[in-house]
């Protein structure tokens, strides 16, 4: 924990005047004059004093989200606890100190630090900054910053307190066209298939004796009849249809193929790849999908396919984990088990390669997205960037205010 | 949010009030209305419910406008900077009001509303101003702390909707974030700052080093005290056009008769310095060389100031002087026969013009004279001294002149004047009619004076000295029959001139007029705008007449008060102003001095009383329990166990509270409390160790994660740290009485922990 004090602009201006207003005192023998002075010496201590105190009472947790999610803010909240007996805290700004490496969250979005207006003694507050991720990846976070200027801005006091932690952002999801998913999966000609499970769908799976709380209408009658004895019918379990998301990182980076836009950089195929591949998760996990993932080329397991919502966040994780930077692995044989029950879309980054994914395979590539989504989910953060918000956005969000 | 909604208007009301206060040192009616007006109009124009406000190109042009004005301003006005600059800050003041305000502009109008009360508070501070500068000072305050908060709230909001980006639809909360009890905790921490500061202000006040540095820049100095009128043994008609009242308290004057009773009259006049020599050019000195005499006084005795001791009269009255602004000149009512001082002093004393004055070093605060206001001439002639006589006049009458003016003119209308009254023209020969003479003309003179042609006036600025024939014309001359306009210099001068040429001898005395009589304290209260000069005529060997040619209605006017209701509240606004300028605007070195001193004579001998009190204390009980000399060694060693005993159940207590709120013991009672306070001490100084170690546990982190956490470097301490707390776990939450080995096994612990993170205990 690092404690500093701060002379910024407004202070040393303040000291300046104080100096002259000292000058003139003497220089008049005013005595109005001499107060004045007294009042801003004081003004100085008490400044200095109080915001002191203040800061000395605070303790602060960062309260990390699951994870952040590329085009939608990220919003980080703080626990402020106030520690102090008697004593409130007011106009405490928050900020998170940059990371210096790669990974770190300034090079991956913008932020807006929290700011509290007041916490009561022994009162806990959360204030919230927003985050805007850019991109994908993981995002470090190491020492955050309070400060305060209160009572009077003239002196600023400092807090920085280490609190390593991190997120994972995951990619740009889009909003895909009506029945792309049909499309992709072979579900369409092969119609519904059932589990070899009992469950609770329609079909017919076999009979066993009866359990108390089984439903009534689960009875078979006649052949209870028969056999003297309660019997219960068995269902089969609808099985859902599957599809296995296949993003093709073999080959680097430099070794794609560019395209006539000038402004597409390769590194910008390969994430609109796993963008549309995250898209296609998140479209068939609603959808009630099975869905699974592989990433041949890349460190990332192949994830099995399974639908539950720990199993989207898995998927969701391994996409956003990928490290484009890392050197690529050979190919492995993909297993082609199932195939005909389990469909297959490989996306690819820049051009198809039949080979992989088997002979029903969906082919895609990254610069397809652009004809398969109907918009990104979020703001567009391709487009966006990194760039300061313009003025138009400053007239639109005063509009929002307004209506609010 | 409703503290924050209340700031336009807040910070509206301070830069109003410095508006207000700025004129009001200004003294400037006319234009506080009109800037009032429109500051207070803004409000509505700009915050009402059609609220219009300047577009920022027009209030640029506005701003270069009032630029342009402040040069010319400048130019027309050049012996008032402050107040060009003032009014140039106001304009600016009023320019921003009426502009679209987001935080930076609060920021602006506060910081110029700032400048405009500094600007006010350089020129001399009166008691409306300072009333003023107190409210600005406590709203300013509370203004200036909801500023952080407004400004903070307005940024965080601004810089939360402007990183919104365009397509994005939903708008995150742009509410501020507060606690429980905001408005109320805020109002308190604001009074808290306030009366620190005041409490802090008023020592750096109080101690701030005065009398050095003054008129470092002679250009940057405003003098404190434009006002000219107070006290100068000197007179110099030219200097000094305008005379302004300054109303600082210059000395408490309390009369007493024969018998101790308070005595009041109308009005006193305290002779200060007698000047009779007159200079061409309009200026009053007293001549030099007059033998003086030295008396020594001592505290509570009365010396006498003739050769001998005054014989009594029925008449004497007593006069106690208490000095506010130290002098080294004594004023005295009336012919002063005995001087008594509060401390031994060295006066010396003009025999041929009872003044007195404080040779012998030290500041005089407290004297009392006694005075005979109708001496006999035995009394008199023993003031003057053996062969003393009136001045220069010598031991009978005179018609030499002793004032350097020569126009025939002043003889002319002398004789004229007392001629037109029926006093003959020609002064006799026989030295009893002659003093007669003397009086009689001296009062018709003075009469002539008073009549109505003569005009009364302190602001001289107009008049200025002609010249005839290359020579300037003398101040006195030029009143007596041109100008006709003059204070009471003017007119002590004029009486003089006329008497001097008619050969009557004649002095001007300067001093106070004391008419302020403050009931409740029984004392007038003497001010430096009761400074005032009058004239003397010899009418007797030793004696001379008081004559007083200024108007007497525009002295009471001035010196005096009236009964109406008004003046009643006039009379208590002064007693106020004269507190305010006694204690702040008069508040220099001796006044610090005086400070140190009266704290110390107030506290020094309680001290010192409590410590010889315990000391009596001491030996009766010595003498109590024949405990002999080394009795004091054995108090000695009691007082000091008690003391340890002291300290050690307030620590004692104050670490049961800490337990208590920390363990979370506030619903255990009896035994069961008592138990848990005495075994689960250790947990506390696990904590403890922990802080001091700067590794202190957060609160929000339970202790096992916090070991885990603790483990990553220090491994050893992190086992130490589980240790700890699964004893503590089992004692506290698993109902685990510990017995005495537990107890001192986790102590060790708890020391061994200490040792592992280096921290000595």
């Amino acid at each position: 924990m690092k404690r500093r004090y701060h002379l910024h602009f407004p202070g040393l201006l303040y000291v300046v005047l104080t100096v002259v207003v000292g000058f003139a005192a003497i220089n008049n023998q005013n005595n109005v004059l001499f107060w004045i002075l007294g009042v801003m010496l004081s003004a100085l201590v008490i400044s200095g004093l109080v915001s002191g105190m203040m800061m000395s009472s605070l303790q602060i947790r960062r309260l990390m989200p699951a994870h952040g999610l590329v085009g939608e803010p990220l919003i980080v909240r703080y626990a402020l606890s106030n520690r102090s007996r008697f004593f409130p805290v007011f106009n405490v700004h928050i900020e998170e100190r940059a990371v210096r490496n790669r990974s770190g969250w300034n090079t991956m979005m913008d932020r807006v630090g929290a700011w509290v207006m007041h916490v009561g003694p022994r009162d806990t507050v959360h204030g919230e900054a927003t985050f805007w991720p850019r991109r994908r990846g993981k995002a470090e976070f190491d020492a955050l910053r309070i400060w305060t200027t209160f009572p009077f801005g003239i002196i600023k006091k400092s807090i920085t307190i280490t609190r390593p932690q991190h997120v994972l952002i995951y990619p740009q999801l889009y909003e895909l066209r009506r029945g792309v998913l049909q499309a992709v999966t072979p579900q369409g000609l092969l119609g519904a298939t059932v589990s070899r499970h009992t469950g609770a769908g329609d079909d017919y799976f076999g009979m066993r004796e009866f359990r108390p709380g089984d439903s009534m209408r689960q009875i078979a009658w006649k052949r209870s009849a028969a056999l003297d004895q309660l019997v219960s019918i068995e269902r089969t379990t609808p099985a859902p249809p599957k599809v296995r998301i296949v993003v093709n990182l073999t080959r680097a980076t430099h070794e794609l193929e560019r395209g006539a836009n000038a402004d597409e950089t390769a590194r910008d195929l390969e994430e609109s790849a796993i963008s549309l591949a995250a898209s296609l998760i998140q479209l068939a996990d609603l959808n009630g999908y099975e869905v699974g993932l592989s990433l041949p080329g890349t460190a990332g397991p192949s994830i099995q396919v399974r639908r539950n919502v720990w199993h989207r966040e898995k998927l969701m994780a391994a996409l956003a984990s990928i490290d484009l930077d890392a050197a690529r692995k050979p190919r492995t044989p993909q297993s082609t088990a199932n195939a005909e029950r389990i469909g297959r879309v490989v996306v690819h980054p820049d051009r198809v390669e039949a080979s992989l994914g088997g002979p029903n395979a969906w082919h895609v590539t990254a610069r397809q997205l652009k004809n398969l989504a109907v918009r990104p989910i979020g703001w567009d953060a391709a487009r966006t960037g990194a760039d300061a918000p313009s003025d138009d956005t400053k007239v639109t969000s005063k509009k929002r205010e307004a209506a609010a | 949010m409703k503290l924050l909604r209340g700031f336009p208007a807040m910070a509206l009301s301070v830069v109003l009030l410095s508006i207000v206060g700025f004129f009001v040192s200004q003294e400037s009616v006319g234009l506080l209305l009109v800037c009032g007006a429109l500051a207070a109009m803004s409000w509505y124009i700009t915050e009402g419910p059609r609220g219009r406000s300047l577009p920022r190109w027009t209030s640029n042009v506005l701003v270069l406008a009032v630029t342009i004005n402040v040069f010319v301003d400048f130019f027309q006005h050049r012996e008032d900077v402050l107040g060009v600059l003032g009014r140039f800050v106001v304009w600016l003041t009023l320019i921003k009001l009426y502009e679209r305000k987001v935080s930076r502009d609060y920021a602006q109008l506060l910081s110029l509303s700032m400048l405009l009360m500094l600007i006010g508070a350089i020129r001399p501070g009166s008691l409306v101003f300072a009333a003023v500068l107190f409210v600005y000072a406590a709203l300013g305050l509370y203004v200036l702390l909801l500023f952080q908060l407004y400004a903070s709230y307005e940024r965080a909001k601004e810089a939360r909707l402007s990183s919104i980006p365009s397509e994005y639809r939903l708008t995150p909360s742009v509410r501020p974030i507060i606690g429980r009890g905001t408005a109320l905790q805020f109002r308190a921490l604001g009074s808290g700052i306030g009366i620190a500061g005041l409490v802090l202000s008023s020592f750096v006040f109080v101690i701030f080093p005065r009398g050095m540095g003054e008129c470092l820049v002679r250009g940057l100095h405003v003098a404190q005290n434009l006002r000219v009128s107070g006290f100068v043994d000197e007179v110099n008609l030219t200097t000094g056009t305008r005379i302004t009242d300054s109303r600082k308290a210059v000395l408490n004057l309390r009369l007493f008769d024969k018998d101790g009773r308070p005595v009041r009259f109308d009005q006193i006049r305290l002779r200060g310095a007698v000047l009779d020599a007159y200079e061409s050019g309009g200026r009053w000195v007293s001549s030099p060389g007059r033998p003086q005499r030295v008396v020594t006084t001592q505290p509570a005795q009365f010396a006498p100031l003739g050769a001998v001791a005054a014989e009594p009269s029925s008449l004497s009255i007593t006069q106690e002087i208490e000095m506010l602004s130290p002098s080294d000149t004594l004023f005295s009512a009336n012919v002063p026969v005995s001087i008594a001082t509060d401390e031994p002093r060295q006066l010396e004393v003009d025999p041929q013009t009872q003044t007195i004055k404080n040779v012998g070093g030290g500041r005089l605060w407290r004297y009392s004279i006694e005075t005979q206001p109708a001496p006999s001439d035995a009394t008199l002639a023993n003031l003057a001294g053996a062969g003393g006589g009136g001045g220069g006049a010598g031991p009978g009458p005179s018609s030499d002149s002793r004032m350097a003016l020569f126009d025939p003119r002043l003889q002319r209308l002398a004789r004229e004047v007392i001629t037109s009254f029926g006093v003959a023209a020609q002064a006799p020969r026989e030295a009893d009619e002659r003093w007669r003479w003397n009086r009689e003309a001296a009062r018709r003179l003075t009469r002539h004076l008073q009549s109505g042609e003569f005009t009364y006036d302190t602001d001289l600025r107009d008049v200025t000295l002609a010249t005839v024939g290359g020579r300037t014309v003398d101040p006195t001359v030029q009143f007596l029959f041109e100008t006709k306009r003059g204070h009471c210099e003017y007119f002590a001068s004029g009486l003089a001139a006329l008497c001097d040429s008619i050969g009557i001898p004649v002095r001007l005395v300067a001093g106070y007029l004391a008419m302020e009589y403050d009931d409740a304290s029984q004392q007038y209260v003497v001010r430096e705008s009761n400074a005032h000069a009058w004239v003397e005529v010899q009418t007797g060997s030793n004696r001379w007449t008081t004559f007083d040619p200024s108007p007497p209605r525009r002295l009471e006017e001035i010196h005096g008060g009236s009964p109406s209701f008004a003046d009643r509240l006039r009379w208590l606004f002064d007693r106020f102003e004269a507190r305010w300028e006694v204690g702040f605007v008069a508040f220099d070195q001796n006044a610090q001095t005086r400070f140190v001193e009266s704290f110390d004579r107030q506290w020094s001998p309680r001290l010192g009383g409590a410590w010889a009190a315990v000391r009596e204390w001491a030996a009766a009980l010595n003498r109590a329990f024949y405990l002999g000399p080394a009795g004091y060694i054995w108090m000695g060693i009691v007082g000091l166990a008690l003391v340890i005993a002291v300290i050690a159940l307030v620590k004692l207590m104050r670490r049961s509270l800490k337990t208590r709120m920390i363990l979370r013991l506030a619903h255990f009672r009896g035994a069961e409390y008592q138990r848990m306070l005495r075994q689960l001490g250790f947990y506390l100084d696990m904590l403890n160790v922990l802080a001091r170690a700067k590794r202190a546990k957060p609160m929000w982190q339970p202790p096992l994660a916090y070991a885990a956490d603790l483990g990553r470097d220090r491994p050893r301490a992190s086992q130490l740290v589980q240790r700890i707390t699964s004893v503590f776990y089992a004692a506290r939450y698993g109902q685990q009485r510990l017995t005495r080995d537990e107890v001192r096994r986790v102590g060790s612990d708890v020391r061994e922990l200490a040792s592992a993170l280096s921290v000595k205990r």
